[in-house]
């Protein structure tokens, strides 16, 4: 059997040694209640103080703007629902882009379905949303905008920089939430960009199960109970989880995807690349036409070989991203995934565009007509 | 045993069998003994027209009655409390286990049945003392001998007295084995699952045959079927799993046959590989869920060209059936949810853009002569993995 080829690393990451090895320790040595107030309490609560810094660090964020939560979904709720519910006597405008996550898709729509103005930006067909786009969408009576920092299934970069000056010029109350659990320790990110960011520790080789929400605004609680994290996410503080996460950030291997995303997007030229017009080299996007994507998903599975079809999110479906993008069906059915981390290597893509020609020889191609939904 | 409760089960239809009666009725004691055997020690045994479960103490009633309710071959069922045959224990009983049934009741009525004669009171005496105590312990409650909400009956056997509760309808149907052996067609849809149960419930013990074309499908789809029969086998008991490697025979009618008979083809070799491993198993008759014009495959010219190549008779219960009248019984049986989940399965791998829904006979034989499947279907037939699905194989993912 061939070697284990991992190359879907923006659904989640193996967690590194290190962050295994940080929380078990602290399993072992941090497991009070940092709430506690003896001592047993106050030594979690020092390494909690101390994973704050280390992930506060990251993005040059004060630490007291960072609210440890579950993961990205429930920092993408808290942001947007916290925003829309405190800002809505100023307006019921939201600005947010047709191909975000589905943690962000969704909790705009129940907010639509309370009464909320949704405008929804649409790339390009390179995935690009230009900031004139924003500017014309923002308005006085604008209350959120939220837009990814990298698209999950693409890995489109979008203009995030200038958004808090944008709502700023159109005299807008907006606040602005950034999903930036792509992005987060691949692209240089600066808090001060953004009112609200949501970060997931798991996508960078951390634990799953946590992740952070930092806020320079107020926030209103999503979950009420003992008041943890400043009120801001009650339930028990998962001390070992953070360390993980801490240590995850810390000890971020150095490792620049550029040469592998060029030398794999010179191999798989041949096949039809869905390049975003600014493109985030952790990810490429390519469509192998005639075959769908499920069907190669576990050609290569078979050959120890792991891409996604899409994303992880969507088991089967026709994904919406690549939809958004205005790309025709053939390509959208046959989409393939490939997401680097430090462990990949120029032979991996020798070895997926091998087994890809193998693949081919061997299946049936479809074609488009001939498939039934 | 006193103190403990018992499980009276009158049985269905099966009571018109004249002479087969003792059969089925050991059939549907077999059943019942192996769909409670994972609960606990329950006696069963038959006696004055009545199954009886004997449920030991440490038995968990609600999941021996849902048990129960699922069995087919049974008309109706109640459940009583074992009681010493002494007025004063069945009095002071009483109260205590028809509490909640009771509680939410308006109106009752006690009757009895005393089929041991040397018991001391007459049945009407019965009745109202059982009566008399209960509307102390309960004063809500009115007495409505001729429509009440809830009926109980004391029952004064030789064994021992019993106070019963209403009786409430049990699945119907023939006892799973009755009626044979037979091999069900599953893909992963909305409709064999609802064949499946619906022929079990008839009598049919299951046999089940899944085509599986990796890498076209998956491992998941495979595990989707699996749990869609761990449903059924909730109803039919243990269920023999075929999967049938079908990828070689996909290919070999992709490349190889007109693609307007790509599905009916297809259709003609699971059937040659079903009727193989029926013949293999006992199954005597096919079972599939089609429903008559529903697709392509499923005209009454498509059906005539599949069966064409059996010499055994295919069931297709849902046959007059509308979509939505079998989404019902897919709702109720608890198989909709998982028949849903997105994942291909072999007959949406390679649909044709205009399948032939008026095929002739000799168009269809002449499509599949192009290729000699002979072999395909021999290695196919004989490369088949076996795995017995039972209610407790369901994984909740």
């Amino acid at each position: 059997m061939n070697g284990f080829i991992y190359l879907d690393n923006a659904a989640t990451q193996q967690p590194l040694k290190c962050v295994t090895a940080a929380q078990s320790d602290a399993d072992s040595r941090f497991w009070g209640n940092p709430a506690s107030l003896y001592s047993v309490g106050l030594d979690a609560a020092r390494e909690l103080a101390r994973a704050r810094t280390v992930v506060a660090n990251a993005v040059s964020a004060p630490p007291s703007c960072v609210y440890f939560t579950s993961g990205g979904t429930e920092s993408n709720n808290t942001a947007i629902f916290s925003a829309a519910r405190m800002l809505k006597k100023r307006g019921k405008h939201i600005v947010t882009t047709a191909f975000e996550h589905p943690s962000v898709l969704n909790p705009v729509k129940s907010l639509e379905a309370e009464g909320f103005e949704v405008t929804y930006l649409s790339p390009d067909t390179k995935g690009y949303i230009s900031e004139e786009q924003i500017a014309a969408a923002v308005r006085s009576d604008t209350v959120l905008v939220s837009i990814m920092a990298q698209n999950n299934e693409t890995g489109a970069l979008n203009d995030i920089k200038n958004v808090k000056q944008i709502i700023k010029a159109a005299n807008s109350p907006a606040l602005f939430h950034c999903d930036c659990v792509q992005a987060f320790m691949k692209t240089p990110l600066t808090f001060s960009d953004f009112d609200f960011m949501s970060v997931s520790a798991h996508k960078i080789g951390g634990p799953k199960g946590v992740g952070a929400l930092f806020a320079g605004t107020k926030v209103m609680p999503l979950l009420l109970g003992g008041g943890q994290e400043k009120g801001i996410r009650s339930g028990t503080v998962p001390v070992p989880l953070i360390c993980g996460f801490a240590a995850a950030v810390e000890n971020q291997p150095h490792f620049d995807a550029l040469p592998l995303y060029e030398y794999a997007k010179e191999k798989l030229g041949e096949y039809t690349l869905n390049l975003p017009q600014k493109a985030s080299p952790y990810i490429l996007n390519f469509s192998v036409e005639n075959y769908k994507s499920e069907t190669l998903l576990h050609y290569l599975e078979k050959e120890n070989i792991f891409v996604s079809s899409g994303s992880a999110c969507a088991k089967g479906e026709q994904s919406y991203v690549l939809k958004s993008m205005g790309l025709k069906n053939e390509i959208t059915d046959s989409a393939i995934r490939i997401s680097f981390n430090h462990k990949n290597t120029k032979e991996d893509i020798d070895r997926l565009c091998k087994v890809l020609k193998m693949a081919q020889s061997e299946l049936i191609p479809i074609k488009r007509n001939g498939i039934k939904r | 045993m006193i103190g403990s409760q018992v499980i009276l089960i009158k049985s269905g239809e099966l009571i018109l069998k004249g002479l087969n009666r003792v059969t089925f009725e050991s059939m549907l004691i077999k059943n019942l003994r192996t769909a409670l055997k994972p609960l606990g020690e329950c006696e069963i045994h038959s006696a004055q027209s009545t199954i009886w479960v004997d449920l030991s103490p440490d038995v968990d009633v609600q999941k021996a009655e849902d048990a129960v309710s699922r069995i087919f071959g049974i008309a109706n069922y109640s459940l009583a409390l074992e009681c010493e045959k002494d007025i004063e224990k069945i009095l002071a009983a009483a109260p205590k286990y028809l509490e909640s049934t009771l509680k939410n009741a308006k109106t009752f009525k006690v009757e009895s049945k005393r089929s041991d004669k040397k018991f001391p009171l007459l049945s009407p005496e019965i009745s109202r003392e059982v009566g008399a105590s209960l509307l102390s312990a309960f004063h809500h409650l009115k007495v409505d001998v001729h429509n009440p909400d809830v009926t109980v009956t004391v029952e004064i056997r030789d064994r021992s007295a019993f106070i019963r509760k209403d009786s409430r309808p049990g699945a119907g149907g023939l006892p799973c084995g009755s009626a044979g052996d037979a091999a069900v067609l599953i893909s992963g849809g909305i409709d064999s699952p609802v064949a499946a149960y619906m022929m079990a419930k008839r009598g049919i013990r299951l046999t089940a045959i899944h085509f599986a074309s990796p890498p076209y499908t998956s491992e998941r789809a495979e595990l989707k079927v699996k749990n869609l029969l761990a449903k059924v086998a909730r109803y039919s008991g243990r269920i023999k799993l075929f999967i049938v490697p079908f990828t070689e025979i996909q290919t070999a009618i992709a490349q190889n046959c007109p693609e307007e008979y790509f599905t009916l083809i297809m259709r003609r070799m699971m059937m040659r590989i079903s009727q193989n491993l029926s013949n293999r198993c006992g199954c005597k008759a096919l079972i599939t869920g089609e429903s008559l014009g529903q697709v392509a495959s499923q005209t009454l010219p498509a059906m005539v060209s599949t069966d064409s190549v059996l010499n055994m008779p295919v069931f297709r219960p849902l046959i007059g059936m509308d979509k939505g009248e079998i989404t019902v019984i897919a709702r109720n049986i608890d198989t909709f949810e998982t028949s849903i989940l997105p994942y291909e399965d072999c007959c949406t791998v390679f649909t044709p853009r205009h399948p032939r829904t008026n095929p002739k006979p000799e168009q269809v034989a002449g499509a599949e002569a192009n290729y000699d499947f002979t072999e395909l279907i021999e290695k196919a037939t004989n490369e088949v993995r076996e795995e017995f699905i039972t209610a407790q194989s369901y994984l909740e993912f």
